[in-house]
């Protein structure tokens, strides 16, 4: 857990400065759990697929990165993508395509479920350190 | 929304610009030449109700396929899907292997009636 609830005697005139304070700490201490907790499931989520799927393509694998920004307000914005210029092959990979001349090329699907992981391991881990259930 | 009004749209296309449409592939080796449509309803997410179905609702994926990018077919295709009411995004894939564009309009229509 990030933090405990701590007792603290405060004068009536002084409640709201107190409750104020108190929910800004929360808040801060919060936004840096969803960052630690974004940092390692997308960290994650890059090792896994850089093996997933059967295909082949050294290059395309190694390209797997993740961009974490932490926001004036607090929120995080956490992308996992490929490096330029494969980010257009993830996308044919992961999905079908016509072929030119007749049938279909068959899709891989295999960043959906990592994707899915992925969220789910980051909100197991944030309830896991704030210890509450959002 | 109903199919036949999906393909009516798609038959409009067809005819006032010239780009054939199939559903989800044409045959192998008996493709038209570029450029040509495929459709297809990949997925559900319906409306339950307590008894069933409520509503249901079609996920449809729309790839117009191109030899070069065309920003006026793209722009006729979305006048057209608008004319019936389908809201889309889109994306775009230059296929390296097959030398050719593939433009994906995906959408969900609420399905009303039966299989027409």
């Amino acid at each position: 857990m990030l933090w405990n609830m701590s007792s603290i005697t405060v004068n009536s005139s002084k409640f709201s400065i107190a409750v104020h304070d108190y929910l800004d700490e929360y808040s801060s201490d919060v936004s840096k759990a969803v960052y630690v907790c974004a940092d390692e499931a997308t960290s994650n989520a890059v090792d896994k697929l850089k093996t997933a799927g059967d295909f082949n393509g050294r290059k395309f694998r190694r390209a797997w990165t993740r961009t974490l920004k932490q926001m004036s307000w607090g929120a995080v914005e956490a992308t996992v993508h490929l490096k330029k210029p494969y980010y257009r092959i993830g996308h044919l990979l992961e999905f079908e395509h016509a072929s030119r001349n007749g049938g279909r090329v068959r899709g891989y699907h295999f960043i959906e479920p990592i994707a899915n992981e992925t969220e789910e391991e980051f909100e197991k881990k944030l309830i896991e350190m704030i210890g509450v259930k959002l | 929304m109903k199919y036949t009004e999906v393909k009516a749209m798609l038959d409009y296309i067809k005819s006032t610009y010239n780009v054939p449409y199939t559903y989800y592939s044409f045959p192998e080796k008996e493709a038209p030449d570029l450029p040509y449509i495929t459709f297809y309803y990949p997925s559900s997410s319906n409306i339950p109700a307590s008894d069933g179905v409520y509503q249901k609702v079609e996920a449809l994926t729309i790839e117009l396929y191109t030899e070069n990018k065309d920003f006026a077919l793209e722009a006729n295709i979305e006048s057209a899907l608008e004319t019936y009411g389908i809201v889309w995004d889109k994306s775009e894939d230059y296929i390296n292997s097959e030398h050719m564009f593939m433009i994906t309009y995906e959408t969900e229509i609420y399905i009303d009636g039966e299989q027409d």
